[in-house]
């Protein structure tokens, strides 16, 4: 229970901190910041439940308004903005990559854990992301998947990211990677 | 800060082991204290900090059992946070809320105080400290010694008969550390103390050398001392 | 971290920030029903016009200044729309994120960051509805707030650690070491806060 508690604080924190990595504002207008990274994680080390409730927690305190969002963002106006779909998916994206993770522990490591966080951390990701940009910019969906498109290379760098402190955590104390155990 | 206890504490362990996994932690560890200021001491790894864990019920005992002023300390957790206080080597894994007057109210509230209770008291340890001014402020604004003294306030507040100690001076300056030195000994609660440094029981009742889980020995902090410096210097350059 | 947007002062300061929550998100949500520009715009015109009798011009001037964040988005709307020649839905998207954005920061401008969570703090006690430990949430946000400077610094002494030894900086070289102490923490903390009773089960 404390354990549960402590680890949902502190991941949701970090996904907090992560923000505070320089982002690099897109024309698309949503922003390619570490942060999505911070969601992989979650997933992939915690699991789905505790890292899904992680990323519930840092979604909910934002959009109630604590500027946690990359750039110092918060507050419920996101929820018009280009990232609307982005951020209601994270809770998703973390819960769907800590699944795959628990469903694939007999496979090796960093092929699971890449596995999961392309298809949680991106192709799960990138569904309510579409949805949100179809939504509120109006866009087509083919016009949507170009402007997220320029997204790719980067989120494919986060897993990539994830796949190595994921498999370096299994390395130095198996036991924490709570999806795994 | 008014103390309800006047006789000495009791605490007993009884054949206590720990082990993880294969390792041997401690083994077979009976120890009866009634002093009011004990010192453990030993290199790093010795079992000592485990040990403190056991007093303070945080660690679950493979044999034997601990006991404060009759409390089970692992089995009732619930009388064993009146009964025992412990405050960790780095006050950031201790401190849980953001702001001073959070932190020191939420032990009050574990112990089933209400919020205003709770607030009354620690505005009124505050006071006694000359911190009046700290009930807003946020933790992270504040010095590594000062964190060290709201996790001491927040302690105290809980007002336990035993204090446990481990290492609460690392990587404090001198004269910080001499202030703290200072609020630990106008205690009168039993403050057991862990740490490396033979020179922090020089005012010790009792002083006991662990290494490798086993008490090397036990008795007043000089002839202690002695033997513990003496054993260290003695050391191979490879036992490092 | 959470240094307060505004020092400004305005009427709507008084205002408790329940209420004032409850304010942001129906106005947000009523947003999403409006699909004529013309009505929109007029909502636009109208928030600015809160602003100003509720803070003055000089409040006026920090609202629109906090909108600079929505400013790539709202270009490429605009872009977009005119190159379709959906000039109606572009002006109606335009104004609604920008209306959003202004609700939205009315009022986190005239709330202070410390009450804002203590309200979170005092109405997660209802999650006891859905089966929630509201003992567990209430620490668990605590501890996140806490957190997060603590986390912010150990990344920038991760930072220095690094440089101090090598000529290159980079974010990835630290992240193993990040999360690692991360996981130390965990384990530190959730003994910590087990040493003084730990999570109640059931609030009494």
């Amino acid at each position: 229970m404390e354990k549960t508690s402590v680890l949902v604080a502190l991941f949701a924190a970090l996904i907090a901190v992560l923000g505070l990595v320089p982002a690099f504002p897109l024309a698309s207008g949503v922003p390619i910041t570490a942060q999505s990274l911070g969601v992989m994680l979650c997933g992939t080390i915690l699991g789905a439940k505790k890292g899904g409730l992680a990323a519930l927690f840092f979604v909910v305190l934002t959009l109630v308004g604590l500027p946690l969002l990359a750039g110092g963002r918060g507050g419920i106006g996101l929820l018009a903005g280009a990232s609307a779909g982005f951020i209601i998916g994270f809770p998703i994206a973390a819960y769907i990559t800590g699944w795959l993770m628990e469903k694939t522990k007999s496979v090796d490591i960093q092929i699971s854990v890449s596995l999961s966080s392309v298809v949680g951390g991106i192709i799960i990701l990138y569904i309510p992301g579409l949805i949100g940009m179809m939504i509120n910019a109006g866009m087509s969906l083919n016009a949507a998947l170009v402007a997220v498109s320029v997204y790719l290379p980067g989120d494919v760098l986060k897993v990539i990211l994830a796949t190595i402190v994921t498999s370096a955590i299994f390395k130095a104390r198996p036991n924490s990677v709570l999806a795994r155990n | 800060m008014e103390v309800s206890q006047n006789k000495p504490v009791e605490i007993e362990i009884s054949s206590a082991s720990v082990f993880y996994g294969k390792e041997r932690i401690l083994e077979n560890l009976n120890l009866s204290i009634k002093e009011q200021r004990v010192g453990f001491i030993g290199r790093n790894g010795s079992g000592k900090t485990t040990l403190l864990r056991i007093l303070a019920g945080l660690q679950e005992l493979h044999n034997g059992k601990v006991l404060i002023d009759g409390t089970e300390v692992a089995k009732k957790r619930n009388e064993a946070i009146r009964k025992v206080g412990i405050i960790f080597q780095n006050p950031d894994h201790q401190i849980i809320f953001p702001t001073v007057g959070e932190e020191l109210r939420f032990g009050l509230t574990q112990l089933g105080l209400n919020r205003n209770e709770a607030d009354l008291k620690v505005i009124a340890c505050l006071k006694e400290y000359d911190k009046v001014n700290w009930f807003e402020r946020s933790i992270s604004t504040l010095s590594q010694g000062q964190k060290h003294l709201v996790c001491l306030l927040s302690i105290l507040l809980m007002k336990p008969m035993v204090l446990l100690l481990d290492e609460p001076f690392t990587g404090i300056d001198i004269p910080t550390q001499r202030k703290l030195e200072r609020y630990l000994g106008s205690l009168k609660q039993t403050i057991i103390h862990v740490s490396h440094v033979p020179e922090t029981f020089e005012n010790y009742q009792r002083l006991i050398w662990m290494d490798e889980g086993v008490v090397k020995a036990d008795g007043p902090p000089k002839t202690v001392t002695k033997k513990y410096k003496d054993a260290m210097n003695n050391y191979n350059e490879k036992n490092i | 971290m959470f240094n307060n947007v505004s020092s400004h002062r305005t009427k709507l300061d008084e205002v408790s920030v329940e209420k004032k929550i409850v304010l942001t998100c129906s106005a947000a949500a009523t947003l999403f029903f409006i699909k004529n520009p013309i009505v929109m715009f007029s909502i636009f015109s109208l928030l600015l016009l809160i602003y100003f009798l509720v803070g003055g011009l000089k409040f006026l001037r920090l609202g629109l200044f906090q909108l600079k964040v929505t400013i790539p988005f709202v270009i490429i709307l605009a872009f977009w729309h005119l190159y379709l020649d959906h000039l109606d839905k572009g002006m109606t998207l335009i104004f609604r994120l920008i209306s959003a954005f202004l609700i939205a920061n009315l009022f986190l401008l005239t709330s202070k960051i410390h009450d804002i969570i203590l309200a979170i703090q005092k109405y997660s006690l209802y999650l006891k509805v859905f089966g929630i430990n509201p003992h567990a949430v209430s620490i668990t946000i605590g501890l996140f707030i806490r957190s997060i400077p603590i986390l912010n610094q150990r990344a920038k002494n991760l930072m220095l650690a690094q440089s101090a030894r090598s000529t290159k900086r980079s974010f990835w070289r630290i992240s193993v070491p990040l999360a690692l102490s991360i996981l130390d923490d965990a384990d530190h903390v959730s003994e910590a806060l087990r040493a003084r009773g730990g999570i109640k089960k059931r609030e009494s």
